[in-house]
């Protein structure tokens, strides 16, 4: 199999004349997406914003009372395709002590559906697990 | 609550209030609005002014549904409008905090336009 030649995985990966700057419109993404469901275990709320022309999200975990700050993150952000401004998709990632957390993001519709995979390294035999929530603002 | 068509002693707490649609260019939907009435859940529409069909729908009597025959956690729900000119079935279903209306939309008079199919997303406020 030939792959040192590769340069795209999909027709649409090469760039044609309508290509223009990607990823340009941002300001939907920008702000704070709360979590719509009252009953999540995990992220209340998340915060997404730009300094300096990088891209952060800052998500806070839900507690009984109140919430843990996770901090902000740099994330790296997708189009649907090579020509799309608009921003569709992102990733960022998490390093705890005992954890490790991918999250990624995708929004349509106003809703921004986040997924995170949430790895365990702490010994514990705890299943590593997968939850995905949706997120407005 | 006991409704009418619901066997089984119901509570729609979780849903009563009003929802928003997610997205602000709105296809049909703008938002709703979830309420009890003699017995009765009930919805109030208000369609999108980005929409096909902005304004008032006024409300109806929603059926809803629960996950199994032996269980009583509501989690979908159908109603039906009939709006003179259009007839809107709409099967709604909560996923995590959301509720996703599929709405699909037959159109009576005799122009061109096409029967069709939408599906939104609405989150509580």
């Amino acid at each position: 199999m030939q792959t040192a030649e590769l340069k795209h995985t999909k027709k649409d990966d090469l760039i044609s004349e309508s290509y223009h700057e990607w990823g340009t419109q941002i300001s939907s993404f920008l702000g704070t997406w709360k979590n719509v469901n009252p009953k999540t275990g995990q992220i209340s709320r998340m915060e997404v914003s730009i300094k300096d022309s990088e891209i952060f999200i800052h998500c806070f975990g839900i507690l009984e009372q109140d919430e843990m700050d996770w901090g902000p993150t740099p994330c790296q952000v997708f189009s649907s395709n090579v020509a799309s401004q608009v921003i569709e998709g992102f990733t960022g990632t998490y390093d705890f002590e005992f954890m490790d957390i991918s999250i990624i993001g995708n929004i349509k519709y106003g809703v921004m559906v986040v997924q995170s995979c949430n790895t365990f390294k702490d010994g514990s035999n705890r299943n590593n697990y997968l939850c995905r929530e949706f997120f407005c603002k | 609550m006991e409704n009418q068509i619901q066997k089984i002693k119901t509570d729609f707490s979780y849903y009563l209030g009003s929802w928003t649609n997610s997205y602000e260019k709105a296809r049909v939907i703008g938002a709703f609005r979830l309420y009890e009435e003699n017995g009765q859940l009930m919805i109030h529409i208000t369609g999108s002014e980005t929409g096909f069909y902005p304004g008032n729908w006024g409300s109806q009597v929603v059926k809803s549904h629960s996950y199994a025959p032996d269980t009583n956690d509501v989690v979908a729900f159908q109603t039906r409008f009939e709006m003179g000119d259009m007839e809107a079935f709409l099967a709604m279903n909560e996923n995590k905090g959301l509720l996703i209306i599929a709405g699909y939309f037959t159109f009576k008079d005799e122009d061109e336009r096409s029967n069709c199919f939408v599906r939104e997303f609405f989150f509580k406020i």
